[in-house]
């Protein structure tokens, strides 16, 4: 049975990678007792997959896997004791069966609430960016020549209050915006850098009500 | 600096460099005790992913912790990354625990497993802002400790320690902590800590020092709740040690006098240490170690009692015999394996009679043929150049059997998939052993060798994997130097080498520099030869194993003849028995 796992990631366990997040929630369901399931074939994995991968350094209040458990378990047992098994910093928010396509295939959009200095007038930035058509920043990466992305078009939804942005990015097939890039788009239509003081992930919304089938 | 003020600055470098992780502790059975009276530091100084696994560190750390006011707390070396950013803040090298700086600890215990970490012990030392030099340190600073198989030459590093461990910690080096819990203060300790018979200490003059031997070898010392890494270390699984020592007596090998006698455990308690730690891990696989898993007298019902509950265990025995019976054990162990490993180490009997390695072609040659049976696609094969005596048709060997290899592989896997791996690394002799006396080969011969054997191996399925010559001349060198190398290990860090294991760190120019102002070479120290009468660095380290035994072993390997191993042929008088300590089998 596949059980959805809401989680949330904060202090020191932010620096794990998506890679040892995986290995560290596979870890402690096995700690817990549980049997995790196994692909087929030559080189059977544990059948584990998380809805976002979560940048290194980004706090998250909500994210999402979905694991498949041998045997049948009450959600709520899957929880508490998988809960006693996190290292510091993971926490277990929920657990669910999960149903129809994995969470993964699912993402709408994600918010974030991007901590920042308030020597940003915010409010003019704010202004300006409701008012654009479209925002370009620039996306480097290492091995890759850097690209010009639009992230107006990704950006569903932003406010501001003393301290901090809350902002809502879709993801769609043509990719999303990263909440750090939206955050200096905003700030440079005022002629500012911004200081990130802290990136938390508040929610991910998936597209279908979660545990619909299709 | 407060404590949080440090913690602050500490993540905030944490967001600007590589694999965080390798900083952070927290991970699953780790243990914290902000109250404990004296805390004892455990170092490897390698990356996090290399020292996590070891196993040695993971016995102290659970030796320390048993005791309810004494915290052990793990250090590495941080990455230069981190530790050039760690400069420029202004940070002090902290544990993983509770971030505390180094500094501050009451005993840092720094494992010394092979040469080229040497610069890394003063990459850690600087870091941590403890005076390099023992001579420099005063009350406000740890003791720093060495442990581990490569301190049985403390020479080159004797100025940077304040004592050498000699030998296994799970017995003797409770006196150690005995003296640390019963007196303050770093001068009140370190004279608690002179009578010591398994210590070297360096600044009170040359002693002789015994190897401390863990007798009883019983299960309470093998760890059971050890500190699961993040999924970056090199070694993720469960293990169990099995059996301690190896009395096979490859004259090469600096284990096989290092941990003598041999000691068993009962199968029942294996298999009993393997499923709690599994259970308390979340590991999906289980190494049973040793020196050499297939010579332990309880494998098969180890294996088989494992089995039985845990029928999809992953099981990995480490270290084989290159025989057929080990072969089908291993695949019997562990059937999703698709690569196995034998190391007939030479590849001709000359040489194989040289080095004690007790097994025949036709045997090599079976094996080879039982792992193509067994299903494996991929055959791996470890053998050494540059041993004492060899010659072309030594080297003509190793060729010839990657090819033999390859013919068997085609004709068992009738058209189907395999790779045969050759690899050869670098022989570098190492004190406590027979070859202890031998130089090494000289870097031309070795590039020449490694030259033909690229030639003449055919690269359709065989795959050649060759060591780095210039790092293997500088393990030569610094595994048996003596203290005049200390000042040359220092200039080489100053000038920027750390990390040497990692080839694509090595500092060569700053080695050669740093031995070129010693008025020596590298390739001088590497390939140097003891004479018989020769006071060797290392002579005051009583390994147990007499010099005569070893000397005797060196002339025998001269003519060529192999000798017996004690569990089966009798007793060789090495002697590393004497009193309870013996050979110790299950049955
Ligand atoms: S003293 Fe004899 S029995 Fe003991 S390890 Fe040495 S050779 Fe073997």
């Amino acid at each position: 049975m596949t059980y959805r796992i809401t989680f949330a990631v904060a202090g020191r366990a932010r620096f794990l990678s998506h890679l040892e997040t995986v290995d560290t929630l596979l870890g402690a369901l096995r700690r817990a007792g549980f049997d995790i399931a196994l692909s087929k074939g030559m080189k059977p994995r544990p059948v584990i997959s998380l809805a976002l991968p979560r940048a290194v350094g980004i706090e998250t209040l909500a994210d999402i896997a979905d694991v498949e458990l041998r045997g049948d378990h009450e959600p709520l047992d899957v929880g508490e004791r998988l809960a006693n098994h996190l290292p510091m910093g993971m926490t277990v928010i929920a657990v669910e069966p999960a149903t129809g396509k994995q969470a993964a295939s699912r993402v709408e959009s994600v918010t974030y609430r991007v901590e920042v200095a308030d020597d940003v007038d915010w409010d003019a930035g704010l202004a300006a960016f409701a008012a654009a058509e479209a925002c370009e920043v620039v996306r480097t990466a290492p091995n890759k020549a850097s690209k010009r992305v639009d992230v107006r078009r990704f950006c569903t939804a932003l406010a501001h209050e003393p301290g901090a942005l809350e902002m809502e990015l879709a993801v769609t097939d043509a990719g999303t915006a990263r909440p750090e890039e939206l955050t200096q788009a905003v700030a440079a239509l005022v002629g500012a850098t911004p200081n990130i003081e802290r990136l938390v992930r508040t929610a991910i919304r998936l597209r279908e009500p979660v545990g619909a089938h299709t | 600096m407060t404590q949080a003020a440090l913690e602050r600055r500490i993540e905030s470098v944490l967001e600007t460099v590589q694999k965080p992780s390798r900083y952070i502790g927290g991970e699953a059975n780790q243990v914290q005790k902000p109250q404990a009276t004296t805390v004892v530091a455990l170092c490897y100084p390698d990356a996090y992913e290399v020292g996590i696994s070891n196993q040695a560190l993971q016995i102290l750390y659970q030796q320390v912790n048993a005791r309810p006011a004494m915290a052990a707390e793990r250090v590495y070396c941080p990455w230069p990354d981190m530790a050039d950013a760690m400069r420029r803040e202004g940070l002090p090298l902290f544990t993983l625990e509770t971030w505390r700086p180094v500094r501050e600890v009451d005993l840092l215990g720094i494992t010394l497993q092979a040469e080229l970490t040497y610069s890394n012990v003063l990459e850690v030392l600087d870091l941590a802002g403890i005076p390099l030099r023992a001579a420099d340190r005063g009350e406000g600073d740890p003791i720093v400790v060495a442990g581990g198989p490569s301190a049985s030459n403390p020479a080159p590093l004797a100025p940077f320690f304040d004592a050498f461990f000699m030998g296994e910690s799970e017995e003797a080096f409770e006196d150690v902590l005995d003296a640390m819990a019963g007196a303050a203060g770093r001068a009140a300790r370190m004279a608690a800590l002179a009578e010591n018979p398994h210590l070297d200490l360096p600044g009170r003059g040359r002693r002789d020092v015994e190897r401390a031997i863990h007798t009883e070898f019983g299960i309470e010392t093998q760890p059971i709740e050890v500190v699961v890494p993040y999924s970056s270390a090199i070694f993720s699984r469960a293990s169990v040690e099995v059996m301690r020592g190896c009395t096979r007596g490859c004259r090469f090998c600096h284990a096989g006098t290092w941990y003598r006698p041999v000691r068993e455990r009962p199968a029942e308690q294996v298999i009993e240490a393997g499923l709690a730690q599994l259970a308390c891990t979340g590991y999906d696989e289980l190494s049973l170690t040793s020196l050499a898993t297939s010579d332990y007298t309880d494998v098969v019902p180890a294996i088989e009692g494992i089995k039985e509950r845990m029928p999809d265990l992953h099981l990995s025995l480490p270290s084989n015999r290159v025989d057929t019976g080990p072969v089908a054990m291993t695949a019997a162990a562990n059937a999703r394996q698709s690569s196995i490993t034998l190391a007939p180490e030479a590849a001709t009997q000359r040489m194989r009679d040289i080095i004690c390695k007790t097994i025949t072609d036709e045997m090599i040659e079976n094996a080879i043929e039982a792992a193509f049976r067994a299903g494996y696609t991929s055959l791996k094969m470890y053998f050494m150049i540059g041993l004492p005596r060899e010659t072309h048709a030594e080297v003509q060997g190793i060729v010839d059997l990657g090819l033999k290899a390859r013919e068997i592989g085609r004709r068992v896997r009738a058209g189907g998939r395999f790779s045969v791996h050759v690899s050869a690394s670098n022989f570098v002799p190492k004190p406590h052993t027979p070859f202890q006396w031998e130089g090494m080969s000289s870097r031309d011969q070795l590039v020449a060798k490694q030259g033909y054997m690229r030639r003449a191996m055919p690269t359709r399925q065989i795959r050649l994997s060759l060591h780095d010559v210039r790092t293997s001349m500088l393990e030569g060198a610094l595994a048996r130097g003596g203290e005049e190398l200390a000042d040359v290990i220092e200039r080489a860090w100053r000038a920027g080498a750390r990390f040497d294991a990692w080839t694509e760190m090595f500092a060569e120019a700053a080695w050669e520099a740093a031995f070129a102002e010693a008025g020596t070479t590298i390739d001088e120290v590497a390939t140097r030869e003891y004479g018989e009468w020769d006071e060797l660095p290392w002579d005051h380290v009583r390994s147990g194993v007499s010099k005569e035994f070893l000397l005797d072993e060196w002339w025998q390997s001269r003519a060529e003849v192999a000798t017996g191993d004690c569990r089966w042929d009798g007793c060789a008088d090495c002697g590393a028995c004497f009193g309870p300590v013996r050979n110790k089998l299950v049955h």
